[in-house]
């Protein structure tokens, strides 16, 4: 009877690793970027950043169906590295934060992607009050734990969307359409 | 660039000749002077409504119903006030209808003006809701009064006379906003410009028929809109938004004693050249705010 209880132990302690719970990050609005790029009078490449970006990302490395991606900016976070376009760029000609102050992305599915650590993500991204579905490959970029600091896990990823997608059709000889965005983000736990 | 201009400038004046002509071919010579005004006021308020959607249709896009962007209702408001410029033409044909009418106009212009305001502020709405109840039945009110003031206007004076002062306020209008970082909406406006301009042309050509009284029930709503929303989501000055108010209002100068006196093309002038120091005034204040460029 002993000799079989303690089978019946070790099968079910074995068996919890394989019970995965999902691990539940928050981003760290420090060590994340939301970067952008566009074409300014079919000429050069301007880049900026939307400051501060915000959200949660749950890992279920087990089962990536089980993980899920939210984040959110600030429209008034745009950064370009000159305030006076910064200005204009969150008024009704672009950005309209006044009207649409907060710019998201949440997940509707998550698969392992082909590289190591990659997940592909399909998710809903509402810009300027526009909400289309988009999807996004994320790698992952590293991992570190430690007992006073916590885990930290990132993952980046580079998509573009056309910004006539979402209704920002103003200037479209000046300013490109096609805006590729680069997500690199630090979360904790 | 040239399909901009095609937007903002051709296509919508290309629609108010497209709609006025057959209003103005069909029967003309069958039917009394009054019915055919009565006529041409509708076509031109239909044509200027029309002009407009499709402006902003190809400058913007078609927006969506209901609309997310404060801007898209616009759009759709221009379908009520090409309504009431159809019951104001139609109130038009004999002094017995346009007594029939003034009141029931009047109600109506009063709905539309707080629905009008109620959509266009949405943002304004969401973001200070303790502050709803002072500027939205204020905003609502000016809109009331400046519309009627510009209905009496239009009945008081010649066409090309008010189609004259309607396109110098927008003219205003389009420029202040400009100036304020808005120029999506100073585009957006300057279709009205556009609008009010061939009102104005075929005003001069053909100075019987009240062509500004249709238009200026459409396009002098719209006009007013704008600087409303110029001012809440640009950097329009409240000054400059008075200002531009205030200009709308200032045609009644010919209504002043000493000035009733003059020739009419005298009278025309003073009023013109009052509407424009105010204007003058909003565009030289919205030049010395205007963001720097980078």
């Amino acid at each position: 009877m002993k000799t079989k209880t303690w089978l019946l132990a070790t099968v079910l302690l074995a068996g919890i690793p394989l019970v995965h719970a999902a691990d539940t990050y928050k981003l760290d609005p420090v060590h994340s970027f939301v970067i952008f790029k566009i074409k300014h009078m079919n000429t050069s490449n301007t880049y900026g950043r939307f400051n501060e970006p915000t959200g949660t990302i749950v890992v279920d490395d087990a089962n990536p169906a089980g993980s899920s991606v939210e984040v959110e900016l600030k429209s008034d976070n745009v950064d370009t590295h000159e305030p006076k376009r910064d200005q204009h760029l969150k008024k009704a000609d672009f950005f309209d934060a006044v009207q649409f102050p907060t710019i998201t992305f949440k997940s509707k599915t998550v698969e392992k992607g082909k590289e190591e650590g990659a997940l592909d993500i399909t998710g809903d991204l509402t810009l300027h009050g526009v909400t289309k579905s988009i999807k996004v490959t994320f790698v992952k970029t590293g991992a570190m734990s430690d007992p006073k600091m916590g885990t930290h896990i990132g993952y980046e990823g580079t998509f573009t969307i056309k910004r006539s997608d979402y209704g920002m059709n103003f200037m479209p000889a000046m300013i490109g359409d096609d805006v590729q965005l680069t997500v690199a983000v630090e979360a904790v736990k | 660039m040239i399909q901009l201009i095609a937007y903002v400038v051709g296509i919508p004046c290309a629609i108010v000749v497209a709609v006025l002509l057959p209003f103005w071919l069909t029967d003309r010579k069958t039917i009394n002077t009054q019915d055919l005004s009565a006529r041409m006021s509708f076509g031109a308020g239909l044509g200027c409504m029309l002009a407009y959607m499709a402006g902003q249709w190809g400058q913007d896009t078609l927006p969506k119903f209901p609309p997310i962007d404060a801007a898209h209702w616009l759009f759709y408001l221009a379908l009520p006030f090409g309504l009431i410029a159809a019951l104001d033409a139609m109130s038009a044909r004999s002094d017995k209808t346009a007594a029939k009418f003034s009141f029931s106009l009047f109600l109506l212009r009063a709905v539309i003006s707080a629905v009008a305001v109620w959509l266009v502020l949405t943002p304004i709405r969401r973001n200070q809701p303790e502050n709803v109840w002072t500027f939205v039945p204020a905003i609502s009110a000016a809109l009331l009064l400046q519309w009627e003031s510009w209905a009496a206007i239009a009945r008081r004076n010649r066409s090309f006379d008010t189609a004259a002062a309607v396109f110098v306020v927008v003219v205003g209008t389009s420029r202040v906003i400009s100036l304020s970082g808005g120029a999506k909406y100073a585009m957006l406006c300057g279709t009205l410009t556009a609008i009010a301009g061939a009102i104005f042309v075929g005003s001069l050509l053909f100075p019987k028929f009240p062509l500004a009284r249709g238009m200026s029930m459409v396009v002098a709503p719209l006009g007013f809109l704008y600087v409303v929303l110029g001012h809440f989501l640009t950097d329009v000055p409240l000054s400059c938004a008075v200002l531009l108010t205030a200009a709308a209002f200032a045609a009644w100068i010919a209504e002043l004693p000493f000035v009733k006196r003059l020739k009419p093309w005298q009278i025309a002038v003073v009023r013109l050249i009052f509407i424009a120091v105010l204007v003058g005034i909003a565009v030289g204040i919205a030049t010395a705010n205007q963001p720097e460029s980078y």
